[in-house]
């Protein structure tokens, strides 16, 4: 197990300077006219001297190997470049939005295996019901329906329509901010509010935190309660089921106990391709619900031309999509010991 | 009554190859089919409600939805296309090389395609868009074809491995066919029904990949009749005009969903294993 896991960390620490490299080359060699941008977004009069004074900054007409090396000594020093616009360590920007992003990624997971376990279960229980058909069509919707757009009726329904929800964006509304303010503990919202006691701010954060969530869920749903549904399918008919049920054991026991335990497994394997969704997905839901995270952050990088910014960004994309997936190879590796030896 | 090919009797995957081909034929036939041009009208005409005049209501320039939704087809089946052509044949030319030259030149191109796989897709892209500093369709093509050949390198290159070690390949080699013809000629028919399954599947994927990006603002300029870009602009006025929003947003989820259906009508025709279910 030891050697497996320790094969599978050096292909990722490969994988991952590989990825930085890819985005080095994508943000310093395709872009033109960069220092000519930078001087712009720093509000200075666009002067031959000024342009001079970024190209000197950020080592933009020295030999490209030499700029790869300053971007490799920025990564490893752990700022990750500056930012030409807001003129901070590039890390420094990202840490501040970062739980927020999590916030919102966790709470649409922990969203996503509540709805699609039981409906995958109840679905491969009653074949064809109208739970199974239901889930069908919800899987369907999940894969198919754009995220924004799903984002945006959300808020026609449950804002303009039924008034449910107090803000159509944000975290907090600003009544909250100002009578309750939320302190911070962890720097995760709805976390801190139930720490410190704050009842209003907790119930304001969730409202918030809800519509978000489902649109980032939904495509999540859709695919965990299929593979949930297929993999029961296959448990159901197992041997041990059958002796389960032989000995007289409760219908509920044998479904939710014995086979679910069992059919769980498959489910593991979704975790890397979610924490890919994730990743994706909130940059659109974060746009649209005026959600503080590193998605809307990437999408300002990218329009404002904030190349270490966005490569920063995208780096850091690569290596927690890399992590997941390693993650998944080895909790796999562990369950089912064929693949340890392969 | 006339007997369906095998796949086609799935009513699902009819109804989705159905909606593919209604597709085809919207984006090849938009100009003949739509009741009005994709900008024409005026102010004065803006925001209509949906009715007789005005199937899907009008936007906020007047104009007419139910025409720029079928419009809107055009660069979605096109940027789609033509994303899954380079993608398929970049990846396919990769993955048969990896699969068929052992050794280190395999080995390299592996780990370049490792390296691909390990970026979320609409990130890398976002990362483009940003570098190459024009917000077209043609760069989001670009930006996405970047990243969408690694996985079908990834099928080849399993699927290479595989095939290369079949007698008729030994057999080819041994009359004296060379590597290029064995690759041509025995190895890519064989190695190829996964990647058309894949490809079919992946349409759907890449339409609502465009779509986004067009939503964020990357993509087609403003006031182009593309679906995600009408999502966007419309997104505004929803409050009170919730036409402007729902009817762009239908026609991604037909055209995706579609070919959802259809691909994995495709996936149990090539693969007789998961017939069963």
């Amino acid at each position: 197990m030891i050697g497996f896991v320790a094969r599978r960390l050096a292909t990722l620490v490969a994988v991952v300077f590989g990825a930085m490299t890819v985005t080095f080359v994508i943000a310093r060699v395709i872009p033109q006219n960069v220092a000519q941008i930078w001087a712009g977004v720093q509000g200075f009069k666009v002067t031959p001297d000024v342009i001079a004074l970024v190209t000197r900054q950020y080592h933009l007409n020295e030999p490209l190997i030499v700029q790869y090396g300053y971007y490799l000594r920025d990564l490893a020093s752990g700022r990750w470049g500056t930012s030409p616009v807001t003129g901070r360590p590039v890390a420094v920007d990202i840490l501040m939005y970062l739980p927020n992003t999590m916030e919102l990624a966790a709470a649409a997971l922990l969203l996503a295996v509540a709805v699609s376990v039981p409906m995958g279960v109840v679905a491969a229980r009653a074949r064809n019901s109208w739970v199974d058909q239901a889930s069908r069509a919800l899987a369907l919707i999940g894969v198919a329906a754009p995220t924004f757009w799903i984002g945006l009726l959300l808020q026609f329904v449950f804002y303009y329509w039924l008034g449910w929800v107090r803000d159509p964006g944000g975290m907090l509304s600003d009544s909250t901010l100002a009578l309750y303010p939320v302190r911070h503990v962890t720097g995760f919202v709805v976390l801190d509010a139930a720490l410190t006691g704050n009842g209003p701010g907790l119930l304001d954060a969730i409202n918030h935190l809800a519509l978000p969530a489902i649109s980032l869920a939904l495509p999540l749903v859709a695919l965990l309660s299929r593979m949930t549904r297929s993999s029961m399918l296959e448990v159901l008919n197992q041997d041990y089921v059958r002796t389960a049920r032989a000995k007289g054991m409760p219908e509920w026991r044998v479904t939710w106990r014995h086979a679910l335990r069992n059919a769980l497994m498959p489910t593991v394997t979704v975790l890397g391709l979610s924490t890919g969704w994730l990743l994706t997905g909130s940059v659109v839901t974060e746009l649209i619900f005026y959600w503080p995270g590193v998605g809307r952050y990437a999408v300002g990088a990218v329009t404002s031309f904030d190349f270490p910014a966005v490569t920063a960004y995208t780096a850091l994309a690569a290596l927690i999509f890399s992590l997941a997936n390693l993650l998944t190879d080895i909790v796999y590796a562990y369950v089912d010991p064929r693949i340890r030896f392969a | 009554m006339p007997v369906l090919p095998k796949p086609l009797r799935n009513p699902l995957v009819l109804v989705g190859s159905g909606v593919i081909v209604a597709l085809f034929l919207v984006a090849a036939l938009a100009p003949v089919l739509a009741p009005y041009g994709p900008q024409s009208g005026t102010l004065l005409d803006r925001f209509e409600p949906p009715g007789p005049r005005h199937w899907f209501g009008t936007d906020s320039s007047g104009f007419d939805i139910f025409s720029r939704v079928l419009y809107g087809a055009r660069p979605a089946v096109g940027s789609g296309l033509i994303v899954l052509a380079v993608s398929t044949s970049a990846g396919t030319a990769v993955g048969l090389l990896a699969g068929y030259g052992r050794g280190a030149w395999g080995e390299v191109l592996l780990r370049i395609t490792d390296v691909f796989l390990a970026f979320p897709g609409l990130l890398l892209a976002m990362a483009v868009v940003a570098a190459i500093q024009q917000r077209t369709l043609w760069a989001i093509v670009v930006a996405i074809s970047l990243r969408w050949w690694a996985p079908y390198a990834r099928i080849v290159t399993a699927q290479t491995l595989a095939i290369r070690e079949r007698e008729y390949v030994e057999a080819a080699r041994s009359i004296g066919a060379r590597h290029l013809r064995v690759l041509l000629r025995h190895v890519l028919p064989n190695a190829f029904s996964p990647v058309v399954v894949q490809a079919t599947l992946d349409l759907g994927a890449i339409i609502l990949t465009t779509a986004a990006l067009s939503f964020i603002g990357f993509g087609a300029e403003p006031g182009t009749p593309d679906w995600g870009r009408m999502v966007a602009d419309g997104r505004q006025y929803m409050r009170d005009h919730w036409w402007v929003v729902l009817f762009p947003g239908i026609a991604i989820f037909f055209a995706v969903a579609a070919f959802n259906l259809a691909g994995d009508g495709a996936r149990d025709a090539f693969d007789p294993r998961l017939r069963g279910e």
